[in-house]
């Protein structure tokens, strides 16, 4: 074989070669990003909703809404059992707004949440949350 | 034996590109035969298969119409090429000497003699004035069945460097893909912190359950809220109950 039929042969070895590596890389190229562009949504979910309802986030949140009833100068009765934590407060008619409403948009996880009129301008909150 | 033809100003050198090799009939198989065809590489095939005369090694087939028909060479081309004298230039274009019946007779220069090309050129001393030489021949409208290696040949150096620069390219083309490749994978498996894809997956599930049941309760408390009771007791499992 003379040296420029070897060189054309190499040639088009080399073209075969990098033809079909390179279909195979884009193809697996592709398959990956796809696959990453999923990971990258479910992750971004899963950090979004972690700052949410995650235990440290929860627990965070509690300390928040304890902080907040001080700052309105509410002392509530606080019981613990199996896991959940039951705050019992009482709270002024001009007050109770704001205070439900703080309370209501916090990351706290709601087990149970009790008001009764004890007089007309005071109302009794029973929050139990998950500890 | 081959006879070429290198002349300048009567006397003869060899080196001179641009002249002509006249490859003798004892080298060649020649046939005039008609296929029902008239396409060239059909004809070339048929040539192939059914011209069972020539010698078995002559197995090199060129084919070029004339007349109606089909002239048929069979060479071997080892042979040939061992036959041409090893100083001929290799890009000295080579014929058949039946390739230029047409144009025959022709005059032949003294310093060639008749007989080396099997007498089918003759000398004919009485019209030699008259006779057209082998110069006048018009050789550029015949086909080159053996020239296609010899004219515009790409320069070696060239030719390796176009190999070296067309692997060099390949070589990084893919390269880069599978850095890439790499790096999605490599990026991928960062963004897990030690956790499975099931794991995350199953936690995704979790809080999204979480976050819907705690919204819907919150929605029917504030909905409750609104209304005049005296009490209320809401539970993410049996909703709001208020007098």
């Amino acid at each position: 074989m003379s040296s420029l039929k070897l060189l054309a042969a190499i040639s088009a070895a080399v073209l075969l070669v990098w033809g079909g590596g390179a279909l195979y890389l884009q193809k697996e190229i592709a398959k990956t990003r796809k696959e990453y562009l999923q990971k990258q949504e479910v992750f971004a979910r899963y950090d979004a909703l972690k700052a949410l309802w995650s235990e440290r986030a929860r627990k965070k949140a509690l300390k928040q809404m304890e902080t907040m009833l001080r700052m309105y100068g509410i002392k509530p009765e606080i019981k613990k059992s199996r896991g959940k934590k039951s705050y019992l407060f009482s709270v002024k008619a001009a007050q109770a707004d704001k205070v439900l409403s703080k309370l209501l948009n916090s990351n706290i996880p709601i087990e149970r949440f009790a008001a009764k009129k004890i007089s007309e301008d005071t109302l009794e909150v029973r929050v139990e949350v998950l500890q | 034996m081959a006879l070429y033809y290198i002349r300048e100003n009567g006397t003869i050198v060899r080196e001179r590109s641009g002249d002509v090799v006249v490859v003798a009939p004892s080298l060649y198989w020649y046939a005039h035969a008609k296929f029902p065809t008239s396409s060239l590489a059909k004809a070339r095939r048929l040539a192939d298969t059914f011209l069972a005369s020539r010698p078995a090694s002559y197995t090199s087939i060129h084919v070029e119409k004339r007349d109606g028909g089909f002239d048929c060479y069979a060479f071997d081309e080892a042979l040939l090429s061992k036959s041409i004298p090893g100083d001929v230039p290799p890009n000295t274009p080579r014929y058949f000497l039946q390739q230029l019946a047409d144009q025959m007779p022709l005059r032949i220069d003294e310093t060639l003699i008749a007989d080396t090309i099997n007498g089918i050129c003759i000398e004919m001393e009485e019209t030699a004035k008259s006779l057209p030489s082998l110069d006048s021949v018009d050789i550029g409208s015949l086909a080159k069945p053996f020239n296609r290696a010899g004219t515009n040949r790409l320069p070696l150096w060239v030719a390796v460097t176009l190999t070296a620069a067309l692997f060099t390219a390949a070589a990084a083309d893919l390269a880069l893909r599978f850095q890439t490749l790499e790096a999605l994978h490599h990026r991928a498996a960062e963004m897990n912190g030690g956790k499975t894809m099931y794991e995350i997956k199953a936690l995704v599930q979790k809080y999204q359950k979480t976050d819907a049941v705690q919204r819907s309760l919150r929605a029917t408390i504030k909905k409750a809220l609104n209304t005049p009771m005296k009490s209320l007791e809401c539970t993410p499992k049996k909703g709001c109950s208020y007098e």
